[in-house]
């Protein structure tokens, strides 16, 4: 089973292009997509789960066409959006039961194993009487993600799942996610690159709406290998060096003002080489420093 | 942070907001709008159109868009600081809670006071509108609209701002202010509805938080000139009114200012959060090992649905909110049923039938309305306000499980309200020991149609449409409340005249009368049409619904292109098509009810809107006015048979008339105008030819000429034979002449000869519309020979015999008049023979109903009362009436002029009492179902049994002449002996219980006269001057005189005057009233009878010294000339005053010469009183008898 996402284009009323002409391939496993604020990151995820049209091309998924009908993809469908909202009046029991409902398990015995599997799980059993609108955000993420296994999906799609979550907890979604990646097809959007170099076998970046580079981590990591270089600087001559060298990132450690910039050679002496990481190669894609054509087969 | 600052931000919020400009010019279009609406409740066309009662009832309405706006504005300004997370920056940075509040509350009410304004500004537009021609307005009455501003609108939205910022306060939530003000809403149409057929309106108009029902109260009586140009007068009962509510504002202002601080209201952002449970801990449960088995076939999804449905009624029940208005709903539909009265009968209230027990449906219908219109856009929008729709939207189930399982749950609410109705009426009849409840009754009013449970599913179609189409839950709820109350009120004022374009509306809700329900003849005809438009209105909201799943906006927001283009690639699939088609059936089924309810309603009956019929009356006028004293024969005899048809509403005829030319000239044509239900087949005359001149069909108008003329004196024979045929259908004329149940057939059977006066438009207001010219009366003078020589109420005839024989259907009983000869059954349909004792007048009905019976014998007269065969409740009374009030009028009059006396129930909405030859006809909620608990309850219906067996009395003696002053003989004469027997059997002070109701309703018909109001002399088809004026001015003649001897003089007059050849008039009845008056009474009965003068007395000051009592009073005497405009003139006449003891009974009484002007008046008494009243019998027109009275 594959996502095939083909020519992709989305332009808002308000003339803001947030997807261009997207292609991606996206296998069993997890799949991680970086991108800025505005990216189109939200979107695609949107328009992959059938919430949004987009006004050209075409998603599939095995031989199912999304936007042809997004009915039999939703059956097939796991979402957790960035942000939701939950019944005021309702348990997360009952707020999971209807959602199984709606998902489509009738047998009511099946339902109530489902649902105190998934509640175990997410380890909110305990509290599953109490009102969804009493839970602290990180609860109420959890509830998200527990809502969003409901049905076995083969294709789940989480958008900044892991905000509000502490450490620990994000550790043990992942951990949800990777034993579920094992049968399905997950999209995880976020802002933390590490944890896509660490979960996703699979990843793109996308900025100004367009996928930037497809491949996998380790690829994109490779591709800037020896090309990222640091320098600590005095606080009053970032600017000087912003207007001088290609910098990808600026970072305080310690106290001092350190940053690295993005070239086949060190600008100067002054600079040391740093082994990348995927931080380093996501701002320099997004920078539009670093030259990734060589992945655009994937694109 | 000073206050002012505060005031101001609040201000500028809501001024730079588009949608206060909105509200603003909504209520400039609600001010226009009630103007035309009130308008219509005043008839006469020297009422101005902004005359200041007007202004002054709108000042106190203030209207349902007011409300809403207030509740809004008001709602917003505290509940907006926590809804949009404002609260957790604000609050911090400011010291003084209380000025923060204060700042809130004044900038609020600023700002309500600044929208508020343009409803004033729509009343003072009005004028310019084009609504009526230059002469129809007055001066803008500014000084009465600024004092109805300050005494009524403003301490109204005071009490609306502060109660709606009370709420937020308390319970920290917008939805509370708005549920606060609907609960305000109800309590108001409750009062309004409630106080005309009150037994305790002072309650109710004190009940009543804005005013409004004393505003009505004392604006039905006033007179013309008061109506345009008048200041209210602040009375006590509206003073006490305003003191209420305006100590309920303020305590309501208090408790908020105490009660608010930022800690506790804030509380709503420290949520208690459940205990953090660890997502570290490991999963205990086993993944469930069996596959799972997902089901997307359709008929789960259908179940689905009911399941979702089910879940969303649970969640909704168990919302405290809810749940309170459901209570408060069922408290007050309980006290309605405990409380509803009937006015008519003073003491007891109506039984509580079931018709009664389910009426509150109707006055509810708007709030309710309103309130199903937000729970359903509240429902439908549900996961987009609480942000799931991110989840469900994704969800592999399809639209329509989601908008079915939401309509489904509102259907459920819906029916979960009408059901309250029900259990109210029920637990009402139950505890009022009443056991004839109508289930069948309950199951169509409550759930059918007719503002039932069908008609909130209608309204849910429309909320659900309206959120669809505009993609938002506010737009939604403002569209589609709008629509229904702009529909709602322009059906009540008759801006949309024809139901079928007031969805959902259907004939029998808002009718001709307050009740459409007759417990004899259910709807009638007007459940003849009920199909077509439930019809209509169901298809219209499957296709409000199936619009609504095709238009449903799943996702993200989408623009209308987008929208467009989403509608035409589901309409590509085959849900999608099957939907269009649905739709598209749903269109056609609803234009085939149109064009049925078009085809029955416009085609076959001819429904003509008011506009046509008062164009088609004043054509008629203007064709044929010239022939209005063109001599014509009278009718002398009538041989009939008529067959009825009641459940076809059809009859047919054959008759043979006897016409003569009592004038003095030669008659060469013969006039002949005829009913709509009418078709005459054939039209021959013996012994003549009649040629036809001229037949105007549309005007219903022939004439023929006849060869040879008919010379005085000669006699013609005419045989008739026609056809009378309701056909289609009504939906608001109750067509009660030829009916299923009920049917009260009228003399119009037969073709008219002659003009027809009675079509012409007696209302000034119309005839200026029409190009007509003004009249000064409704009849003509005593000095037209042509009227004079006219029997009133007999146009046709000035006496006739007849012999007729008359058949209906099998379960139906005919009722005739004069003597019944037989009645027998032939081919399954009953017949009766009835022939005239004597001559009479030709006034008479034909009756058919399914009646019951029972009969007694009483001085040799046999009694019939023909009721309703479950209106056994309160026979015996009647009986009891009738076996004292014939011995009692034979005592006054003479024997009974006919062998059988019959007292009949008709349907209720021919409200008028009838009386013809034998048969008195009373309507079947005066007194059939009053509530008669003790004996005094029983009094009203002795009173209208009395009146109406002396109409008889009276009828059969006099004929008297169709000129003004006619019904001074036909009906006051009448209306005095039911007094004086109310007298004679309960004693006078209970009789002063009826002179006041008589007085009530003298002065609420003056509201409504459509010409100018005349001197009882002159009356001129004005019931409300002859029955209520007459009756107690010759009461007051009589206490005057004495009662005995005016009795003893009154039936020697009768019995004279039965010998009279020529036809009566009041002036012949005065001249001989004034030849036993003294002198001294003349300016008394000059008052009473020639003029129309009011008195107004006040009673400032009592002095008590031992038994020696000091009255200080206030009179003045006003005289109204015939175009109403009032003078004061100065007077002097004797007054009584009575004293009134430890017991609260007059145990004693003088007299003063009371004199205009304020006076000191010395009297003793043989006791110290406990209290003073002046003219305790009611023998002068008092303006307000409450300053009349006052206690020591």
């Amino acid at each position: 089973m594959k996502l095939t996402i083909q020519n992709l284009s989305k332009t808002y009323a308000n003339g803001v292009q947030a997807l261009q002409n997207i292609n991606l391939t996206i296998g069993r496993g997890m799949f991680g997509l970086l991108g800025q604020n505005g990216a189109g990151k939200s979107t695609l995820m949107r328009t992959l789960a059938t919430l949004q049209d987009a006004d050209q091309g075409q998603i599939f998924l095995g031989d199912i066409e999304a936007t042809r009908e997004p009915e039999k993809i939703r059956r097939t469908l796991g979402y957790l959006p960035q942000e939701f909202g939950v019944y005021d009046s309702m348990s997360a029991e009952e707020m999971l039961d209807y959602i199984s409902r709606i998902k489509g398990v009738v047998k009511k015995a099946e339902r109530k194993a489902l649902v105190e599997y998934l509640l175990h799980r997410v380890n909110l059993f305990e509290v599953r009487k109490k009102s969804l609108n009493s839970y602290s955000g990180g609860m109420k993420q959890r509830f998200g993600i527990a809502q969003a296994l409901v049905g076995k999906p083969e294709l789940i799609i989480v958008d900044e799942p892991t905000a509000g979550l502490d450490p620990e907890e994000r550790t043990r979604f992942y951990n949800i996610l990777s034993e579920l990646g094992e049968e399905s097809i997950i999209i995880l959007s976020t802002h933390i690159v590490e944890d896509v170099t660490s979960l996703c076998a699979d990843m793109a970046i996308i900025g100004n709406g367009q996928v930037l580079v497809h491949a996998t981590p380790r690829e994109i990591i490779k591709a800037v290998e020896g090309k990222i270089w640091a320098k600590g600087i005095g606080r009053g001559d970032l600017d000087a060096c912003k207007d001088t060298f290609p910098v990808i990132s600026i970072h305080i450690e310690q106290g001092k003002t350190r940053i690295l910039v993005y070239g086949d050679t060190a600008p100067d002496d002054s600079f040391e080489a740093k082994s990348p990481d995927m931080g380093d190669a996501y701002f320099a894609v997004i920078r539009g420093y670093a030259d990734m054509s060589k992945f655009s087969a994937n694109i | 942070m000073k206050m002012n600052f505060i005031i101001r931000t609040e201000f500028l919020y809501h001024c730079k907001k588009v949608y206060t400009l909105l509200f603003f010019l909504l209520l400039i279009f609600q001010g226009v709008w009630y103007m035309i609406g009130v308008n219509d409740l005043f008839a006469n066309n020297s009422i101005h159109l902004n005359a200041s009662a007007i202004i002054y009832r709108n000042m106190a309405v203030m209207g349902i868009i007011l409300f809403a706006i207030t509740a809004i504005i008001s709602a917003s300004a505290l509940a907006r600081d926590l809804e949009t997370g404002a609260a957790n920056i604000i609050y911090p940075a400011i010291i003084h809670e209380k000025k923060y509040f204060l700042g809130k509350y004044i900038g609020v009410m600023l700002v309500n006071f600044a929208v508020v304004l343009g409803y004033p500004i729509g009343i003072l537009l009005f004028p310019f509108l084009g609504t009526g021609t230059p002469d129809q307005f007055g001066p803008v009455p500014i000084g009465q609209m600024v004092h109805g501003f300050i005494l009524l609108t403003a301490p109204n939205l005071i009490f609306l701002v502060t109660f709606a910022v009370f709420l937020v306060v308390m319970t920290r939530r917008a939805t509370a202010a708005y549920l606060g003000i609907l609960v305000v809403c109800i309590l108001f149409l409750l009062s309004t509805s409630a106080r005309k057929d009150s037994l305790y309106p002072l309650a109710i108009e004190l009940l009543d938080p804005f005013g409004y029902c004393s505003v009505e109260s004392l604006t039905e009586t006033m007179g013309v000139q008061e109506l345009n140009n008048a200041y209210l007068p602040v009375t006590s009962t509206l003073l006490f009114n305003r003191l209420i509510w305006g100590m309920v504002s303020l305590l309501l202002f208090a408790v908020a200012l105490l009660k608010f601080n930022f800690k506790a209201f804030a509380v709503r952002f420290v949520k208690k959060s459940s205990q953090e449970t660890a997502f570290t801990k490991p999963a205990l449960r086993a993944k469930p090992s069996a596959p799972l088995a997902l089901n997307h076939s359709f008929s789960f999804n259908l179940l689905k649905s009911l399941q979702l449905s089910a879940e969303n009624w649970k969640n909704t029940l168990s919302s405290p909110p809810f749940l309170s208005i459901m209570a408060t709903l069922f408290l007050m539909f309980l006290g309605y049923n405990f409380f509803w009265t009937s006015a008519y009968y003073l003491t007891a209230s109506h039984l509580p039938l079931t018709s009664v027990m389910t009426y509150i449906r109707i006055p509810m219908m708007i709030v309710i309305g309103i309130m199903l219109l937000i729970l359903s856009g509240e429902l439908l929008f549900k996961d987009r306000t609480s942000s799931v729709w991110q989840i469900t939207d994704a969800m592999p189930t399809p639209t329509w499980v989601f908008v079915l399982s939401r309509f489904l749950t509102m259907a459920g609410i819906a029916f979960l309200i009408v059901t309250l109705i029900f259990v109210a009426g029920v637990l009402s009849q139950w505890a009022m020991g009443f056991k004839d409840m109508e289930w069948g009754l309950y199951l169509r009013e409550l759930y059918g149609s007719r503002f039932g449970w069908l008609t909130c599913l209608h309204l849910i179609s429309l909320a659900f449409f309206c959120g669809v189409l505009f993609n938002s839950r506010l737009k939604g709820h403002i569209i589609s409340i709008a629509l229904f109350i702009f529909i709602s009120m322009s059906v009540d004022f008759r801006l949309i005249e024809q139901l079928r374009f007031g969805f959902p509306f259907v004939p029998g809700v808002f009718g001709p009368e307050k009740y459409n329900y007759s417990e004899m003849n259910g709807y009638g005809v007007l459940d003849a049409g009920l199909f077509w438009y439930t019809g209509a209105w169901t298809s219209l909201s499957v296709l409000f619904l199936t619009l609504s799943l095709l238009l449903w906006n799943r996702g993200v927001d989408r623009t209308v292109k987008e929208r467009l283009h989403i509608l035409l690639q589901t309409l590509r699939k085959p849900g999608g098509r099957i939907l269009a088609v649905v739709s598209a059936c749903c269109l056609l089924l609803f234009g085939y009810f149109q064009y049925g309810i078009h085809d029955n309603l416009i085609r076959q009956a001819e429904y003509q809107t008011d506009a046509q019929k008062e164009a088609e009356a004043a054509a008629y006028e203007k064709d044929y006015s010239v022939y209005r004293e063109t001599p014509q024969p009278k009718i002398i005899d009538m041989d009939l048979v008529l067959n009825l048809f009641p459940k076809k509403r059809k009859a047919n005829y054959q008759t043979r008339l006897v016409l003569k030319n009592i004038t003095a000239r030669t008659i060469d044509t013969l006039h002949v105008d005829w009913d709509k239900k009418l078709t005459v087949e054939k039209l021959a005359i013996e012994g003549r030819t009649l040629e036809k001149t001229q037949d105007d069909t549309n005007l219903r108008h022939a004439i023929y000429r006849l060869h040879p003329a008919l010379r005085p004196g000669e006699e013609l024979c005419l045989t008739i034979e026609a056809r009378l045929a309701y056909k289609g259908f009504h939906q608001s004329d109750f067509q009660s002449d030829l009916t299923y149940n009920g049917t009260v057939l009228g003399t119009d059977f037969l073709p008219f000869f002659g003009y027809d006066r009675s079509r012409e438009l007696t209302n000034n207001r119309k005839r200026l519309g029409q190009g007509l010219s003004l009249r000064d009366s409704r009849m003509s003078g005593a000095d037209n020979a042509f009227s004079r020589a006219n029997r009133f109420e007999s146009l046709q005839s000035d006496g006739l015999t007849w012999n007729m024989v008359v058949s209906t259907d099998a379960d139906q009983r005919i009722i005739g008049p004069g003597e019944e000869i037989k009645t027998w059954r032939d081919q399954g349909r009953n017949y009766a023979q009835y022939t005239s004792q004597r001559p009479g007048a030709m006034d008479f009905k034909i009756i058919s109903a399914k009646f019951a019976t029972r009969e007694f014998i009483c001085q040799g007269v046999t009694c019939q009362l023909f009721h309703i065969p479950r209106h056994t409740y309160n026979l015996a009374v009647f009986q009891d009436a009738m076996k004292k009030a014939i011995p009692w009028l034979t005592a006054r009059l003479g024997p009974y002029p006919h062998s059988h006396a019959l007292v009949i129930e008709k349907p209720f909405y021919d409200d008028e009492f009838l009386s013809f030859v034998n048969v008195a006809a009373i309507s079947e909620n005066r007194g059939w179902t009053a509530d008669i608990k003790e004996k005094e309850d029983g009094q009203y219906i002795h009173l209208i049994v009395a009146e109406q067996l002396a109409r008889q009395w009276i009828l059969a003696s006099l004929k008297v002449a169709d000129v003004q002053g006619a019904q001074l003989l036909t009906e006051s004469i009448a209306r005095y002996y039911a007094f004086r027997f109310m007298d004679e059997m309960w004693g006078p002070d209970q009789t002063s219980k009826w002179l006041n109701q008589a007085y009530d309703d003298y002065e609420k018909g003056r509201g409504e006269e459509g010409i100018v109001e005349k001197p009882l002399l002159l009356v001129d088809k004005a019931s409300y001057i002859s029955r209520h004026k007459g009756g107690l001015a010759l009461y007051a003649l009589a206490q005057q005189i004495g009662p005995k001897f005016f009795d003893h003089w009154l039936a020697g007059w009768v019995a004279q005057a039965a010998q009279e050849k020529d036809f009566l008039t009041s002036a012949v009845f005065y001249e001989a009233l004034k030849e036993v008056l003294p002198s001294g009474l003349f300016p008394f009965a000059r008052d009473w009878l020639e003029k129309r003068v009011q008195y107004s007395l006040s009673l400032i000051h009592t002095q008590v010294e031992n038994q020696r009592i000091a009255l200080t009073v206030q009179a003045t005497k006003q005289e109204h000339d015939n175009k109403s405009n009032i003078q004061t003139v100065p007077f002097s006449t004797s007054l009584e005053v009575g004293f009134i003891n430890d017991a609260g009974e007059m145990k004693e009484i003088k007299r003063i010469m009371l004199k205009a002007g304020e006076h000191v008046y010395g009297l003793d008494c043989s006791f110290i009183p406990k209290a003073v009243i002046l003219d305790p019998h009611h023998w002068y027109l008092v303006e307000s008898r409450q300053s009349c009275f006052r206690k020591l």
